[in-house]
């Protein structure tokens, strides 16, 4: 029964991903009705459809179909890796960030930000005519290579010769995250106005000014984790029961750990370094999500991912409604949305333990 | 054959183990008894290769148990502990379908696998509930499936082998013996089991070959008659018995003297 539920909840999101997707693309200061977002994209594929307004065409192929696609690459990774350290920590409240990825990314794009004038300097004279390329990628790359540093140090104080422990990495977790943070806050203290709103709005999580370019570079990536990580879904299953009893059953448990982490640190820190902090929906959708079709990652993963996509794409499209023309960053939606709801998870989870 | 050689395994500079040789045939069923903080939990642990003995040999099939690959070991050896962390709340088939992780039989021979390990510790009618809901004898009888779906079937050139930590510790009577007998039929197609019992009786009844342990060595080893004797008994696990015979099985029964009632 949980096991045909499953398939219909994932034949009905993965029609709503691409409902959404259109929807989103139609909706922002200037409104174009849904067939034409829908027929840029088949023309894109080569297939003409229909004649195109010059002007809309512009407005979707350019700036919302770019940002579209990425949210919904985004929103999947970030669920689905939600999902994976859920099982990794055996904890339904484990959050990707937990292993300081994200702190350390918005360390580095601190960094970035309030020291890359003078870094750009020191590096032009090598780089030449590259240095203009160099500064575009600048903030992305160094808060991508701060989640990793971030997360390698994680990985690194909750391992020994015997092996992960996992508790202790939870706790260096908590203690890296505080640690990035007092270094990005002393980054912070010396910026002048400008840097420091830059990094305000960073770390609010923005989708502005995504080009087809920056889909290609993280999105690939982004896609590898995607297609990468649902296939440990029967060892996270194992893993479920316990170390040992994973190890009885054959899962090489150490060697999953790593690997775990790794994907998770790829994913979560290419996702911040191309959109900035989006809270909640890695830690939310994956638990919804179980408590809809129960706990076996088999399906939980293509679960998680498709919804987490739909999700980041609506916030999206909400975060350009509110105040249009103004668009608010939507790590403030999503943390406005998932934030009561976690709440409420959280009230259901104490009624359930008094029950017991 | 499973087996140990002059294991010693030592933990925060206390010997848990000390110079103790094992072994566990295929077909035969060993019971691990002693009093608490014998060494029991830990000989098990060092038997399915989880504890790395300081000293000794871990052998599975006269092979060293680390030469083994993982999945190749899983479809030999499965293990039940004594407690489980589990909190997810999984269909009680899909945890009894995780025993069939290390195999790849297909999802039609492996439910058919499931049912009638559920059918063998009497609890196919718990099939759809969700795990975390049961009580803890109904817990106990769901990991215990499991172990038995993960060496179910014979397989090809290996004999299979099981290690059980009081799988009945949680059971009501009629389960303790339904549930051993369960464990008994897999040894009668030839899987060796070693399995560790605090209740005296159920070991005299239920296992071939009884190894008694105190302060980490091996006090007694032999057929139930050998081992349970008033003298063993009485130094291993300072208690005054008498022993009596069965009178339908003919093996020993073992009966406690109240030391409060035999002063009065």
């Amino acid at each position: 029964m949980q096991h045909s539920r499953a398939r219909l909840l994932i034949l009905f999101l993965m029609g709503l991903l691409p409902i959404s997707m259109v929807l989103s693309a139609s909706t922002g200061v200037l409104d174009i009705p849904w067939q034409q977002s829908l027929y840029v994209m088949i023309d894109a594929l080569g297939i003409p459809i229909a004649a195109i307004d010059p002007q809309q065409h512009l407005v979707l192929w350019s700036i919302r179909w770019p940002r579209v696609v990425l949210a919904a690459l985004v929103g999947a990774t970030l669920a689905l890796c939600g999902s994976a350290m859920q099982g990794l920590f055996r904890n339904p409240l484990a959050d990707p960030s937990l292993i300081g990825v994200s702190s350390g990314a918005a360390l580095g794009a601190s960094i970035a930000i309030v020291l890359g004038g003078t870094l750009l300097a020191s590096v032009a004279a090598w780089f030449g005519d590259y240095a203009h390329w160099f500064s575009s990628y600048l903030v992305s790359g160094l808060a991508c290579l701060g989640g990793f540093i971030a997360s390698w140090i994680v990985y690194r104080l909750g391992s020994s010769s015997h092996g992960t422990s996992v508790a202790t990495m939870l706790l260096a977790g908590i203690a890296i995250t505080a640690l990035s943070a007092a270094l990005s806050n002393i980054l912070s203290f010396v910026a002048d106005d400008l840097a420091l709103r830059q990094i305000t709005l960073w770390r609010m999580g923005s989708l502005d000014g995504i080009s087809w370019r920056q889909v290609m570079l993280s999105g690939s990536l982004l896609l590898l984790v995607l297609v990468v990580l649902p296939r440990y879904s029967r060892e996270l299953n194992a893993l479920l029961l316990g170390e040992s009893e994973a190890r009885h059953l054959g899962v090489p448990v150490e060697r999953l750990k790593w690997q775990l982490i790794v994907w998770c640190a790829l994913g979560v820190g290419v996702a911040v370094s191309v959109s900035g902090i989006i809270g909640f929906v890695g830690l939310v959708v994956p638990h919804l999500i179980r408590l809809m079709i129960g706990p076996d990652h088999r399906s939980l993963m293509p679960a998680s991912a498709l919804m987490g996509a739909s999700l980041l794409v609506l916030a999206d499209s909400v975060s350009r409604l509110v105040f249009s023309p103004e668009v608010i960053p939507i790590g403030i939606v999503t943390a406005l949305l998932g934030a009561p709801f976690f709440i409420s998870l959280l009230l259901q989870q104490r009624a359930r333990m008094v029950v017991q | 054959m499973l087996s140990v050689e002059s294991l010693c395994v030592n933990a925060a500079e206390r010997q848990l183990l000390d110079d103790v040789s094992l072994s566990v045939r295929p077909g035969q069923v060993v019971a691990i008894v002693g009093p608490n903080g014998a060494g029991k939990t830990t000989l098990l642990r060092a038997l399915s290769g989880e504890v790395v003995p300081q000293v000794g040999q871990l052998l599975l099939h006269n092979k060293p148990m680390a030469a083994w690959p993982s999945e190749q070991r899983a479809r030999l050896l499965s293990v039940l502990p004594q407690t489980s962390g589990l909190s997810f709340p999984f269909q009680v088939h899909e945890v009894v379908m995780l025993g069939r992780l290390p195999h790849s039989s297909g999802v039609q021979h492996d439910t058919e696998i499931v049912k009638e390990a559920l059918k063998a510790v009497d609890i196919s009618h718990l099939s759809r509930r969700i795990y975390t809901t049961l009580s803890g004898g109904e817990k106990q009888r769901v990991h215990l499936a499991r172990v038995l779906a993960q060496v179910w079937e014979a397989q090809p050139d290996y004999e299979r082998f099981l290690l059980l930590d009081e799988p009945t510790s949680a059971l009501d009577l009629a389960h303790q013996s339904s549930v051993l007998s369960a464990v008994r039929n897999m040894a009668k197609q030839g899987v060796g089991v070693l399995v560790i019992l605090h209740d005296l009786n159920l070991a005299a009844q239920f296992a071939d070959k009884v190894v008694m342990l105190r302060d980490g060595k091996v006090y007694s080893e032999g057929e139930p008659q050998e081992t349970f004797t008033q003298e063993n008994i009485e130094a291993v696990f300072d208690v005054d018995v008498d022993i009596i015979m069965h009178p339908r099985t003919g093996k020993p029964l073992i009966v406690q003297c109240d030391q409060a009632t035999t002063a009065s």
